[in-house]
């Protein structure tokens, strides 16, 4: 069963507003950019694949079409949640190819304007912190934004893409 | 000097570990000093002053690479620790105490055990205190130049961090926060000791396990859960972590032993042996964590 966001615009000049998906992992939220975002599934059995990178959950079928679901907790380094009926299989287009994270809930759309957005602390020598795209105080609860573009390298996706 | 040294021996082991910790802090100052003027007279001969002076001269690299293991320090540094300090003790009395950084960690352990009744104090129980904020435009100092609030009195907040005392000049001061877990919003990918970024007002500010810091190889992040304040370098976006503050104190400058180069460990700028405490050089930590090329463990080497 798949949940569509309906997408709407709000750019200004200078100051675009934007607007992001957020989702829990762990303790945190995070947010993606909504315009990468195509659905949100509930969790439904991933078919593990042999000899797949370490970050890469398994394959769900979509419609048809076979979608790669990223670990997401094990991509950013953080201890793998249990799953649970908020668990969710977000299906984001990143870099013209389509694949899924698995994230423990999805919460809601934020807008939020791009002035509202601040650097990431950048003090992280880990290779996971490149996944940051900044943080942002919004409703007494902070952001933590990602840049899907940086979630994998070209190799990695071409490794994905052969699965 | 009679009474000094009684009162010396009236110190119970946490306090003479954490004077010798302070002392070794200091050290590398002396040691570096040494170095340079024996460079300048003659290579040869500074070499053989290395040589003979090996045990009163431990540089910043050996005094970490031994603290890794404490068990190897031998008594000739303890002896020349507490020249340094000025006490004067026997050897005799040196040998009862362990010149290693294990006595530190035990007296840290042991109060941090205390902690629940600490924070219980009423003092501490004001919620967050936030201070007016410094107007004066900050300049910046050389890793030599003397600090500049500290050309007269001045006044400085203790906390503690572990067992150590240590003090902020409540010039640069930012404020002062409550922490806990809900507030605290850690980033994945960031060091062990970045402990995540807390809203404070107009801040996010990013909070610091001040105990990695100032004691990196005797401490792995287990003081975490006892951090329930952060204080603001200056009016910065950084906060230190620590697990008490205490009383204000007044401090002449006379009173400090002060670093004449913060290079090395920019983040602190001198001990005070009345107090026990290490005086944190605020924009010089500032200027560390904000430069991302430093890098925590590339800064401590």
């Amino acid at each position: 069963m798949a949940t569509s966001i309906a997408l709407k615009s709000g750019n200004h000049t200078d100051d675009p507003m934007l607007q992001w998906v957020t989702f829990r992992l762990e303790h945190e939220i995070y947010g993606v950019n909504v315009m990468q975002v195509k659905e949100v599934l509930r969790y439904s059995e991933v078919a593990p694949v042999p000899g797949a990178p370490s970050f890469v959950l398994g394959i769900i079928h979509l419609r048809g079409t076979v979608v790669t679901v990223i670990d997401t907790c094990q991509r950013f380094g953080l201890p793998s949640g249990e799953i649970t009926d908020a668990t969710r299989i977000m299906i984001l287009e990143v870099e013209g190819h389509v694949i899924g994270i698995l994230v423990d809930a999805v919460s809601e759309v934020v807008y939020l304007r791009q002035s509202e957005i601040e650097p990431s602390p950048s003090v992280g020598n880990d290779e996971s912190s490149k996944f940051i795209q900044g943080v942002c105080h919004k409703n007494n609860i902070l952001l933590i934004l990602v840049d899907l573009d940086k979630l994998l390298s070209e190799d990695e996706w071409s490794e994905v893409g052969t699965m | 000097m009679k009474e000094t040294k009684s009162k010396e021996q009236a110190l119970i082991g946490p306090q003479i570990a954490v004077q010798r910790y302070l002392d070794d802090l200091l050290q590398e100052a002396t040691t570096e000093q040494a170095d340079d003027q024996a460079v300048i007279e003659d290579q040869n001969t500074a070499e053989e002053f290395d040589s003979s002076e090996e045990t009163d001269d431990i540089d910043e690299s050996e005094e970490l690479d031994d603290a890794d293991e404490p068990e190897d320090v031998d008594e000739s540094e303890a002896t020349e620790a507490s020249k340094v300090s000025g006490f004067g003790l026997s050897d005799d009395e040196l040998s009862s105490l362990d010149a290693s950084f294990k006595d530190f960690e035990e007296a840290i352990s042991s109060q941090v055990n205390g902690l629940s009744d600490a924070a219980e104090e009423p003092h501490l129980a004001q919620p967050e205190l936030e201070l007016e904020p410094e107007q004066e435009p900050v300049k910046k100092v050389s890793r030599t130049d003397p600090l500049p609030w500290a050309t007269g009195r001045f006044e400085c907040l203790l906390f503690y961090v572990g067992g150590l005392k240590m003090a902020v000049p409540l010039v640069e001061l930012g404020g002062i926060f409550q922490s806990s877990k809900d507030k605290l919003t850690s980033i994945f990918g960031q060091p062990n000791w970045f402990m995540g970024v807390a809203n404070v007002g107009e801040f996010n500010l990013r909070t610091v396990d001040t105990a990695l810091w100032v004691m990196p190889n005797h401490y792995q992040g287990e003081m975490k859960e006892n951090f329930k304040f952060v204080i603001q370098l200056d009016r910065s976006n950084w906060g230190v972590a620590c697990e008490r503050v205490a009383e204000a104190i007044t401090l002449e400058p006379s009173q400090v032993k002060w670093r004449s180069d913060r290079s090395k460990r920019p983040w602190l700028a001198g001990t005070v042996i009345d107090h026990m405490c290490a005086i944190l050089d605020v924009q010089g930590f500032i200027e560390l964590l904000d430069d991302p090329n430093n890098g925590f463990r590339r800064a401590v080497k």
